[in-house]
This record gives structure tokens, C-alpha cells and sequence, in this order.
């Protein structure tokens, strides 16, 4: 076992990676004019790629600060770093919370079929009103999220507090700095302070996680098909969430690899450990998803099958597992092959490919099984969203205006990332001095 | 020929040493410890143990046959029950499933007999070197040479901190 | 702390504690056993006359032909899941505090699924019928459905039984090597034939190593499933309130959190009448409440999410069997279950209830009743009502299923008394592990 070299906890801000920062800049601009010229020309598709991509983004972002948590509630000693990487993801929190606004004023009759009534459901559905009504709804969701910003920028500051003292930064970097680290108390006190105040906050953010996250996939997933539901996919979703942000961590951390000030501390044994827990959590989301799917499809009932027909098809719920014609009778409905595509991306790529220690080891390899997932669950979350609002168009997620937004999202996210972790700072690492 | 055994008190020491005697030439090796070290897994082997073939190939068999078996069952003596096909894929996911862990789990059983040479010797007998020491707390090193070669192992065995060198005949 | 220097040649005072605990019996201990033998041949008894007299004495009366037995089998079932947990997950995870109940909690697991099978052919009335349910050639040809959820248990429990087995032995393997050295006799000769010859080698450890790394990977999905098929032979019906998707994993937390709860419940006074404080401390205790309020909370979760769907999924039927849990002619059942399991372990929250010995001990004493209760809500309250009210019922346990459930803990506990005299209650080479290792860090020397 290697040890890895003394890790320093301390922040120094930087200047945004030029190169990197252009991309992710045009992308987001140009994210913002695909999705500016989808609202005049087909504003349904608009919003609801937006829909998917906030979801997307924000499961993954607040997985990310979940990864902290369970760091902190488990007294894990083996990330070093790696906890500053997947801290980070958090700062899109309250983008999320924004977006959540934006979708919802903005979008609401676009995405939610009770709302906008474009399939007839609201006079099938009389007894949803008490739950399916849009007050409640703004008010429990966007308060969730309202609620969650909160606390992982309580957390955050809690967590960087330490690290940030004694840095310095110019600007609005460090006005921030200054005020996260005021009233400083002595080093000792506040590492004890710090350690004391995560230890509080992790265990209820985890809380706050699973069961908002849970609510909000019910209201803005599940709600999309008004008849259906299935009392796991609250945890099933925010599950995905959780995952996604472990490949992103993982993803992230080889990229930093020979990053100044974490030379040498994304060693073999982390990158070991990260790949064993995308591999094990991909089986564990294959086990939510197979605990769906057996009792829906065991209990054959119209109200269930329904979600599962419109991504899957008749014969994965009626099957005659013959092999005349499979191809046709199989991939030939609707949706099909994407939801399956992004099974393979998700859980048979992760599993078989990292069952091995080697693979697990290898910088490369490891990366690009994290970015598959990643892939995978972007795909997956449209495989959730898309197939309620247009079941028979196959390819309506694909689209300039939708991977335009999807690009969009993914541009902002990474500035927001990368403005955290390099400028603000929290990617803490030796100073030159 | 004689084996000198070398006792120790930590297992860094141990592995340090028989990595020594190794690049000396010296084959005949043996480590007793009384418990798991990781610093001891590559001393006198740097291949990972083969336990890990027998818990794959076990688990292929299950994963076929937990499948395999269901289906030809259904179709040997085909009954519709529930509607359901015969070969329903899904609820024959768990056999499958559940057979892949039992032959595996038995196969890595077969594994750790077959690698560690396991049920070794006769009731109450063992190696000469080995002694109820090494079930205490304490490690051996025992190496087997030629006479001559006696001082310059016991000198080894002692310069990496052996507290005690026993010879033993065999 | 500064670790003590290593002990004189061929010492050990690990060997020397934990084995203290196989020495000697004290009246006390006859006592316990006695008690338990006496529960066993009690509830032996009453299973002869149930079927002689039929399964009518043990309450199965129409519509209820699932009662207390199937839900003390789910219950044993459930404990067995925290030895392997212990075990394997947190082996994986390498959690330290693990080493000191891995051993007990593994001999909990293989225990408490040999008490919960038998409950299967208990349940069944015909016992010696019990081989139709395996898939052997037979003349009229015909072969098991295995399209059944009972099929799927038969082979998820026997699997679990056989790995938690073989776990187990090859966790033992290394300390029975220690036994072997230290006994006399016909113990030896006992000790000699179970350790296979075991010395220590470098190449047997590596192995071993080996060995353990994969059944712990093999045996974490296997604990998942387990209890996971179990909670499938509800859920593939469509009764109300058993169709339930989120049944697997619900199962599944519930399962480790008794099977937690019930490892406490008899390490505490192990740890206290054996003076093992010293390797069940504060730290263990933490961490172990720690883990108890998580699984509470995902206990609670599923409870709460399956009342939320019932009633936002506008099935009456659904609507109605969870109004009955609540507010039925069960409603103490399900009351108890809430409180014992997700308002009682709140107190943890507290750090200085967390290592408070005597209030983990009632705690976890309530879980277990709780989570007996959980199953018993479960599976009564939709029995007893179902689609067509015409058919509704209700059902009491009988004297007959309270004696044979009250005789499956004897049997338990006569197979954990017996376990204490012969094997070591504490795995010694992992103490071993930890305590070298320390050494060699503060000599310096280690790596």
C-alpha cells in the first residue's frame, strides 16, 4: 500500500484555466440561445429539455455535498481530497434552486400534463387534486430546495473554513473569503469547530436529500405520467443522483491528478476505491431498478405497467421470450432502444468493466467507464422524463434545441465548478510560500 | 539438511528478510504468522493467489445453470401458470442470481483448500518449524539450506531482527 | 495510548481473554441453557400435537393462512442479515470497530437461519413433505414452479444458510488453529480435525485474505437478496398493501436494523459477564447506535412513503388497508412498530446515550419487539382484510404459535450458549491483527 504524501489542507485561489473556461463559456452561451430560439419556434420541447437537464444537474450537484456527508458520517480517513472534489459539485446547489424558479414560472404548463391538461388527465384524476395542485407544489419543491441551499452553504462553509484561512484573493474572491473566515477564533478551536458543526449538519442533509429529493421525484418525474406510481422510485431516483456524483467525483479527481498541489494525492489505492464504489453503487441502482421492475411485472396491473410500456415495451412485460423476429418485436417499439442504451451505459458497462482490481487502477480506464455513467444517467434521466410527455417519438430528445440546452447546462455547470474550486478556492492546496 | 527457523515479534521485519534471503537464492522459505498481514502477502509470492480463478469460474457455472436449469425445467414438462411465459426471464434473474453466489462462495471454499494446502498433514502432526508460538504472537521465518550455508542465514535472520534462531533437522 | 510491549515467548494475552470465556461453566450458565433446552422441548411438544391435531391449533382459519409462524420466520430471517453485514459490508468498507462482533454476529447469522427455516416447515403442517419443494427428477416427471416466490426463497434461503456457513468456518479456521495448540484430549483431537491443518503460513493467509475479499463480495449482494425474495413473497401478489415495489430495500434496512438491535441485545451482557469491556468499548458502541439511527430513519422513510403512495395512488383498496394499519383493530400492533422502531431510537441523536450501555441495551431490546410487530402488521392487517369485505377475518396468535415462537428464541440462545463454550466469541487473529500492528507503529518499525 502506498501511502500518499502529506495532503495540506489550505486553499490558494487562482485564476480561472483559460482554455477551459472559453469552452465551457460558449457552451453555456450557446445554451442560452438554443434554448431562446427553442422557446420561440417549439416552446414545449424547450422546457421540457430544460426539465431534464435541471434534474440531471441538480440530483448530481447535491449528490455531490451527500458524498461529503457520508464521508463525514462514516469518519472515512481514505479520501484526502477527494472530499474537496466532490464538495464543489455543491456550488451549483443554489443554481439548481434558481433553475427551479426559472422552470417552474416559466415552464410549468409546458412540462406537468395535470397542469397544462394537454392529455385529458385532470377530470381522470379528480382525487390528485389535493396533491397535484400547483400551490402545493411550488411551495413544498421549491422550499425543499430553498432548504437545501441553505444547508450546504452551511455546510460548505463549515467544511472550508479551515482550509480557507490566511488566503488571499482579490475581488469578489476575496470578499468571500474574508467573511467565511471572520471572527477566526484560533486554528485549533476552529478545526474543532469545523469537525463538531459537519458532524451536526451531515446526518440531516442526508435526511433533507433523501426525502426532498424523493418528493421532488415524485412531483416533477412521476407526476409526468399522473396515473402511475411506485412508492420506490423516490429512492430510486435520488439514488441516481447520488451515483452520478460519484462518477463525477471520480471523473474529476483523475483529471486533477497532476493538478498543483494534489500531485500525488490521487493515488492508486483512491482511484481503487472510487472505482469499487461506482462499481458497487451501479449494482445497487440495478437492484432498485430490477425491485421496480419484478413487481410490476409480476402483478401485471394497467395502473403500473403503464410507465414501464411506455419506455420498455409490451414485450418486456408480456413476454413470449421467443427469438423469431426479437429484433422487430423488441427494438422496434418506442424508446426502447435508448432506455436500454443507457442501461448498458449505466450498469452493464460500470459492472463488467470494473469487476477486475486492474481496471479499477488505471487512470484512463477509469475516467472513461465515470464518464459512460455519466453519459448513462443524462440519458436516463431523459428515458424518465420524455417517454410521459411524447411516448410514441422515440428520438424527441435529440434535437439541436435540446442538446443545445443539455450543452448549455453542462457549460454552466462546469464554470460553476471550476469558479469554486480554483478561484473562490476549495480545492485546498499548498501555498507557495 | 537443516532449516533454521527465526522468530519475530513484527511482520515488517519478516518480509524484509525473506525478500533478502530470496534474492540470496535461498528457495526453501516458509512464513508462520499469527495473523493476516498485508506486509507478508508478497514475501515469498508476488503472484496474486489464485483463489480468485476458482470464485470466477464458480460463479459462471451458477450464473448458467440458475438460468439454464429453470428453463429446460418449464419447457421438460410445460404448465402456463399466471400467464406467465416459461421462460420467464425476470423471475429466473433470481435463481440465476442466487446459484451464481452459491457456487461461487462454495468454488472460492474449494479455492482456499486447494491453494493453502489445506487439510494438511496428519492429525496433530506439522511442519517441524511450526510451533504453537506462531499461534501466540509471535512470526517465523524458516529456511531450509545446506550446511554450510547455516551461519550465513543464521547472521541474516538475526541482522533483520530476529530475537531467536532455532535449528531444527530434517 | 502507548501500546503494551509484545508478551513473553509463546504468550498471548488475547489468545488468553477471549479464551477465558470458553472456561468453566457457572451455575448460571447451566441455568440459562437449562431454560433454553426446557423452551425447546416445550415448543417440540407442541408441534407434535399440531400435527396430530392439525394446523387449526395454530390459528389458521379462513381468511388468515399466513400468521405468527411466517412472521417468526421473516423475524428470524431479518436477524440473520446483521452477521453477514457486519462481516462483509463493513469488511469491504474496512471499518475497524467491526473485529470485535464480527465473530458473534456471523454465529448469529448461521443460527438464526437455521431457527427461521424451520418455521417454513413448521408453517407447512406437513413437514416431511417438505423435499417437494426442491427440483429433484421424479417418475411422474413433473418439476417445481419456478415462477413461485416460495421457489425463489427456497433457493435464496438455502444459499444464504450454506454461504453464512461457510463464511463463517472460514472465518474460524485460523482461531481454531489456536485452539488446536492450547487443548488436550478429545478436544484437541476436535480442535485438530476442524482446523484442517492450519498453520499460519504466508501462503495460507494470503489466500484466506483471498477467500474472505470475495465471499464478502459475493455474500453483500447475497444479503440484499435474501431478504430481498423474502419481502417478493409478498410483493408479487397483488394484496393490498403487500404489492409494494419499495417492499425489497424496505426489507432489506429492516432486516439489518433488528439484526443489529438483536446483536446488542445479547452482546451487552456477554461483554458484561465475561469482562470483555476492554474489546467492546465506547468506540464499537458509537458506532454500532450510529448505524441503528440510520437504518431507523430508513425504516421510517419506507413507512412514510408507503402511507404517501397508498393514498396519492387513489386505489381504495390500498387506501383502505393502510387507514386499517393505522387506525384498524391492529392499530396497536402498527403503533408499537412506529414507536419501538423509528420514535425510540431517536434517543441516539444523543451522543451521551450512544455509549450509555443500559440504554442500548432497552433500546435495542424494543427494536427487536418493534420489528416483530413490523412483520406481524404486515402480514396480518392485510390478510384479514382484503378486496371483498365479505371475506374479512381477524386472528390472534394461539397458545400453540406462542409457544413455539417463544421455543425458537430457546432454540437460539442454546445454540448461542453452546457456540460461547467451544469456539472463541471474539475472531482472536483479527485482535491479533490490530494489536501487532499498533505495536509495530509505535516501535517505529512497522510500515
Amino acid at each position: 500500500m502506498s501511502a500518499a504524501a502529506a495532503y495540506v489542507d489550505q486553499a490558494s485561489p487562482r485564476s480561472l484555466p483559460k482554455a477551459p473556461a472559453v469552452v465551457l463559456g460558449t457552451l453555456a452561451g450557446l445554451g442560452l440561445i438554443a434554448f431562446i430560439v427553442g422557446l420561440a419556434n417549439d416552446p414545449a420541447t424547450a422546457w421540457r429539455a430544460f426539465h431534464v437537464n435541471y434534474l440531471y444537474f441538480g440530483a448530481l450537484s447535491q449528490g455531490g455535498l451527500i458524498i461529503a456527508c457520508a464521508f463525514v458520517i462514516v469518519g472515512a480517513q481514505w479520501p484526502g481530497p477527494i472530499r474537496r472534489i466532490a464538495e464543489a459539485l455543491a456550488a451549483f446547489v443554489p443554481v439548481t434552486f434558481v433553475m427551479g424558479l426559472i422552470g417552474w414560472f416559466g415552464g410549468a404548463s409546458y412540462i406537468y400534463p395535470w397542469r397544462a391538461d394537454f392529455h385529458g388527465v385532470v377530470e381522470a384524476l379528480p382525487w390528485k387534486a389535493a396533491w397535484l395542485n400547483p400551490a402545493r407544489l411550488a411551495i413544498v419543491d421549491l422550499g425543499v430546495l430553498a432548504l437545501l441551499t441553505v444547508l450546504t452553504f452551511l455546510f460548505l462553509r463549515a467544511s472550508l473554513r479551515p482550509a480557507l484561512r490566511g488566503a488571499t484573493a482579490t475581488g469578489f474572491a476575496g470578499r468571500m473569503i474574508e467573511s467565511w473566515t471572520a471572527d477566526w477564533k484560533g486554528d485549533a478551536e476552529e478545526a474543532a469547530e469545523s469537525a463538531r458543526k459537519l458532524k451536526n449538519l451531515a446526518p440531516l442533509i442526508a435526511l433533507v436529500y433523501a426525502f426532498g429529493w424523493s418528493i421532488i421525484a415524485f412531483d416533477q418525474i412521476m407526476s409526468l405520467e399522473p396515473t402511475w406510481f411506485s412508492n420506490l422510485f423516490g429512492a430510486y431516483f435520488a439514488w441516481g443522483g447520488f451515483l452520478s456524483a460519484i462518477s463525477a467525483t471520480t471523473l474529476l479527481a483523475v483529471l486533477h491528478r497532476n493538478y498543483p498541489g494534489l500531485e500525488g494525492q490521487i493515488t492508486t489505492d483512491r482511484m481503487h476505491d472510487l472505482g469499487k464504489l461506482i462499481f458497487a453503487f451501479s449494482i445497487f441502482w440495478m437492484y432498485l431498478f430490477f425491485s421496480q421492475y419484478i413487481v410490476i411485472w409480476y402483478g401485471n396491473l394497467p395502473e403500473e405497467t403503464q410507465f414501464f410500456r411506455d419506455r420498455l415495451g409490451t414485450e418486456f412485460l408480456q413476454a413470449t421470450w421467443y427469438w423469431e423476429g426479437w429484433s422487430e418485436r423488441i427494438l422496434g417499439e418506442p424508446w426502447v432502444r435508448v432506455t436500454l442504451f443507457a442501461w448498458v451505459c449505466v450498469w452493464v458497462i460500470p459492472f463488467w468493466c470494473l469487476l477486475g482490481q486492474r481496471p479499477k487502477k488505471t487512470p484512463w480506464f477509469l475516467a472513461t467507464i465515470a464518464s459512460i455513467s455519466l453519459f448513462g444517467f443524462w440519458l436516463e434521466r431523459n428515458v424518465l422524463v420524455w417517454p410521459s410527455l411524447v411516448p410514441e417519438d422515440t428520438w424527441a430528445f435529440l434535437g439541436s434545441v435540446q442538446v443545445g440546452v443539455a450543452l448549455g447546462f453542462f457549460g454552466l455547470f462546469g464554470l460553476v465548478w471550476l469558479a469554486f474550486a480554483r478561484v473562490f478556492p476549495s480545492l485546498a492546496v499548498p501555498r507557495a510560500d | 539438511m537443516p532449516s533454521l527457523v527465526g522468530i519475530y515479534d513484527a511482520p515488517g521485519p519478516v518480509a524484509d528478510c525473506a525478500k533478502k534471503l530470496r534474492n540470496r537464492g535461498f528457495t526453501d522459505l516458509e512464513i508462520y504468522s499469527p495473523a493476516a498481514f498485508p506486509e507478508l502477502d508478497d514475501a515469498l509470492d508476488e503472484k496474486p493467489s489464485r483463489v480468485r480463478l476458482y470464485t470466477l469460474i464458480g460463479g459462471l457455472i451458477g450464473v448458467v445453470t440458475g438460468y439454464a436449469l429453470p428453463i429446460w425445467m418449464s419447457y421438460d414438462w410445460p404448465v402456463v401458470i399466471g400467464g406467465k411465459p416459461f421462460a420467464s426471464i425476470p423471475t429466473y434473474t433470481i435463481i440465476g442470481f442466487e446459484l451464481t453466489i452459491l457456487f461461487g462462495g462454495l468454488a472460492t471454499l474449494l479455492g482456499l483448500l486447494i491453494v493453502g494446502g489445506l487439510p494438511y498433514g496428519s492429525f496433530g502432526k506439522a511442519d517441524k518449524g511450526y510451533s504453537a508460538r506462531f499461534s501466540a504472537e509471535e512470526f517465523g521465518l524458516v529456511v531450509g539450506c545446506s550446511d554450510r550455508d547455516v551461519s550465513e542465514v543464521d547472521a541474516m535472520l538475526k541482522a533483520h531482527g530476529s530475537k531467536e534462531v532455532n535449528v531444527v533437522e530434517a | 495510548m502507548q501500546p503494551p510491549p509484545p508478551p513473553a515467548p509463546g504468550e498471548s494475552p488475547i489468545n488468553r481473554d477471549i479464551m477465558s470465556v470458553m472456561d468453566g461453566v457457572s451455575p448460571g450458565y447451566f441455568m440459562l441453557l437449562g431454560a433454553c433446552v426446557l423452551s425447546v422441548v416445550a415448543a417440540g411438544a407442541t408441534w407434535v400435537y399440531q400435527v396430530y391435531e392439525g394446523l387449526g391449533i395454530g390459528g389458521y382459519t379462513h381468511p388468515i393462512f399466513w400468521g405468527a409462524y411466517i412472521v417468526t420466520f421473516v423475524f428470524w430471517v431479518g436477524i440473520a442479515h446483521a452477521g453477514t453485514l457486519i462481516s462483509a459490508i463493513l469488511y469491504l468498507f474496512r471499518a475497524k470497530w467491526r473485529n470485535a462482533i464480527n465473530r458473534s454476529a456471523e454465529a448469529m447469522t448461521v443460527f438464526a437461519v437455521l431457527t427461521a427455516a424451520q418455521f417454513l416447515g413448521i408453517h407447512v403442517g406437513r413437514m416431511w413433505k417438505s423435499y417437494f419443494i426442491l427440483p429433484y427428477p421424479n417418475q411422474r416427471g413433473l418439476w417445481v414452479n419456478f415462477r413461485s416466490p416460495l421457489e425463489w426463497d427456497t433457493f435464496a434461503i438455502s444459499t444464504y444458510a450454506t454461504i453464512s456457513i461457510v463464511f463463517f468456518f472460514i472465518g474460524l479456521i485460523p482461531d481454531l488453529a489456536i485452539l488446536r495448540d492450547r487443548s488436550r484430549g478429545l478436544k484437541k483431537l476436535v480442535y485438530t480435525a476442524l482446523a484442517l491443518g492450519w498453520q499460519g503460513t504466508s501462503t495460507q493467509w494470503k489466500s484466506h485474505t483471498r477467500s474472505v475479499l470475495h465471499l464478502s463480495g459475493l455474500a453483500t449482494p447475497l444479503v440484499l437478496s435474501v431478504h430481498s425474495v423474502v419481502s417478493w413473497d409478498f410483493a408479487m401478489s397483488i394484496v393490498p398493501g403487500w404489492h409494494a415495489t419499495i417492499f425489497a430495500p424496505y426489507f432489506v434496512a429492516g432486516a439489518i436494523f433488528s439484526g443489529f438491535a438483536m446483536v446488542l441485545t445479547v452482546m451487552i451482557p456477554v461483554r458484561r459477564i465475561y469482562g470483555l469491556e476492554e474489546y467492546i468499548n465506547d468506540y464499537h458502541f458509537e458506532n454500532m447506535t450510529r448505524f441503528l439511527l440510520l437504518t431507523s430513519w430508513i425504516v421510517g422513510y419506507a413507512y412514510g412513503i408507503e402511507y404517501f403512495i397508498a393514498w396519492y395512488s387513489g386505489v381504495e383498496a390500498e387506501q383502505t388497508a393502510f387507514w386499517l394499519r393505522a387506525f384498524g383493530p391492529y392499530w396497536f400492533s402498527t403503533w408499537t412498530m412506529i414507536i419501538c422502531n423509528v420514535v425510540i431510537p431517536q434517543i441516539f441523536w444523543f451522543k451521551k446515550f450512544r455509549t450509555h450501555v443500559p440504554t442500548i441495551f432497552v433500546v435495542s431490546t424494543f427494536i427487536n419487539i418493534g420489528m416483530w410487530f413490523e412483520r406481524y402488521v404486515i402480514i396480518i392487517t392485510s390478510l384479514t382484510r382484503e378486496y371483498d369485505p365479505a371475506v374479512w377475518g381477524t386472528y390472534t396468535p394461539t397458545w400453540a404459535e406462542l409457544t413455539i415462537f417463544a421455543g425458537s428464541f430457546g432454540f437460539f440462545g442454546m445454540l448461542f450458549l453452546m457456540f460461547m463454550k467451544f469456539f472463541p466469541v471474539i475472531a482472536i487473529t483479527e485482535m491479533k491483527e490490530l494489536a501487532i500492528h499498533d505495536r509495530a507503529h509505535a516501535a517505529g518499525g512497522g510500515h
